[in-house]
């Protein structure tokens, strides 16, 4: 409980005596230099200073607490006014409604796409009774690449069960005579052709856009007929990447400052703080009492650009690995990759990497 | 019988008793049944009482609280003595 100081000019005996006598209950009671110094209840204050004020007494008051009492015995009020409302409000709310779908059995047809063509039919969360299984398991169907398709709500859950259908057969043209052309320089290993004639063995050197398997086979009998070229052609190829490095870089710092945002249903997306630059991290999670409510935590790193000092020596180790993971990362690993070297050139203030490597690819 | 009247009866008090003083060790002291304060130090508390007074001696004293009918007083309380009106 809250509570009011007052300093009273005067005589403890009869000031004391007339407060009391008022109900008021004086707490801390002291007396110096001719000036009275007591407590009283946030309550008793108002009478206190009429009291006061009735006989003419000289006072101040050094600690209100008329407008904490009242703030505080009203906040508590109000608070649990509303957060009763808001309850309700939740209960009504989620309470027999459908909140998430889970969709099993799909290996194409991305869980996206699904959750997209719901949503076209209804929005979430849903009140059970309002969902029509049937029409969503019909507009799911007519989706492509999904033969068979069911719905059914499990608790707060629409499950969706899809059975895709089978892929497609690769339907080739033999209708387009093509030859098949290089697309790397490099020195072959290996050639399987299926069709057409090879024109290139192993050991040999191709260009870029160079033929390798042609679309004309002549016959037995020296005739050229025309036939849609096709084959496997693997050569050993070399990628070459390279990359300056100056004495200093800008690097992205965070300053230790941070802002934390919370949010409920749906994630910010504007950003109102102080920062200029900021990094932000988002966690999601949901309150799981009566009713389920997402919340998201927005963290926002303030950030600053820094020049450092950038010893390129020091570090060459780790760049020229990271060099060779960035060309890696281009090819989709069914490639074998036999060497890999670098060269390292120093310029006037600056430093050149160049990185060759060496792999065995399909080059058509 | 309540305990308080137990206590009257065997103190063979009969009258309405108009004022109360209970010391709690040498920490406190309650007044009930006060008629407001007569003066006030550190050492000393003169509280009026109906037709005498309750002198109270002690360190470091202060009031805690003063309300119509209690004074709660804090300190290391010495003698408690109730003396007449001269």
């Amino acid at each position: 409980m809250s509570s009011s100081v007052f300093c009273v000019k005067g005589k403890l005996r009869p000031t004391t005596k007339l407060l009391y006598e008022k109900g008021i209950i004086l707490k801390k009671v002291s007396e110096k230099d001719g000036y009275i110094f007591f407590s009283t209840y946030g309550k008793d204050t108002e009478i206190a200073i009429k009291t006061l004020n009735e006989v003419g007494k000289e006072y101040t008051i050094t600690k209100d607490g008329r407008g904490k009492t009242f703030f505080k015995s009203n906040i508590i009020r109000v608070g649990i006014y509303i957060a009763f409302v808001l309850g309700i409000l939740l209960v009504y709310l989620y309470s027999g409604k459908v909140t998430t779908v889970e969709v099993v059995g799909n290996k194409t047809v991305s869980t996206e796409e699904i959750v997209a063509t719901i949503n076209k039919e209804i929005s979430f969360p849903a009140q059970k009774k309002f969902l029509d299984c049937d029409k969503i398991s019909k507009s799911i169907i007519l989706m492509q690449g999904i033969s068979s398709a069911s719905a059914e709500i499990k608790g707060r859950v629409l499950r969706i069960s899809i059975l895709e259908e089978p892929p497609l057969p690769i339907i080739l043209d033999r209708t387009d005579y093509a030859d098949v052309v290089s697309k790397y320089d490099g020195i072959i290993t290996r050639i399987i052709t299926y069709s057409g004639s090879p024109l290139v063995s192993a050991g040999d050197t191709v260009k870029v856009g160079q033929k390798l398997i042609s679309c004309e086979v002549k016959t037995a009998d020296d005739i050229v007929i025309k036939e849609n070229a096709l084959g496997d052609v693997y050569a050993r190829v070399w990628v070459t990447e390279s990359k300056v490095f100056t004495p200093t870089v800008m690097v992205t710092k965070r300053t230790g400052r941070t802002e934390s945002e919370v949010s409920f249903f749906a994630e910010k997306s504007e950003y109102k703080g102080k920062f200029l630059n900021y990094e932000k991290t988002t966690e999601v999670g949901f309150l799981e009492g009566v009713v389920p409510l997402k919340y998201y935590v927005t963290t926002y790193y303030e950030t600053k650009k820094e020049e450092i000092e950038f010893d390129f020596y020091a570090n060459e180790e780790n760049v020229v690995k990271e060099e060779i993971k960035k060309i890696e990362e281009k090819f989709t690993g069914e490639e074998s990759p036999i060497r890999t070297w670098y060269d390292v050139k120093t310029l006037d203030k600056s430093i050149l990497l160049v990185i060759y490597y060496e792999i065995e690819l399909k080059i058509n | 019988m309540t305990f308080y009247n137990d206590i009257l009866y065997k103190l063979g008090i009969t009258d309405a008793v108009k004022n109360k003083t209970t010391i709690y060790e040498q920490k406190g002291l309650l007044v009930e049944g006060h008629s407001g304060l007569e003066s006030f130090s550190d050492e000393e508390i003169i509280v009026k009482l109906k037709k005498k007074r309750l002198k109270i001696i002690g360190e470091r004293l202060t009031i805690l609280e003063i309300g119509m009918e209690e004074i709660f007083v804090k300190g290391k309380i010495i003698s408690c003595e109730v003396i007449d009106v001269k």
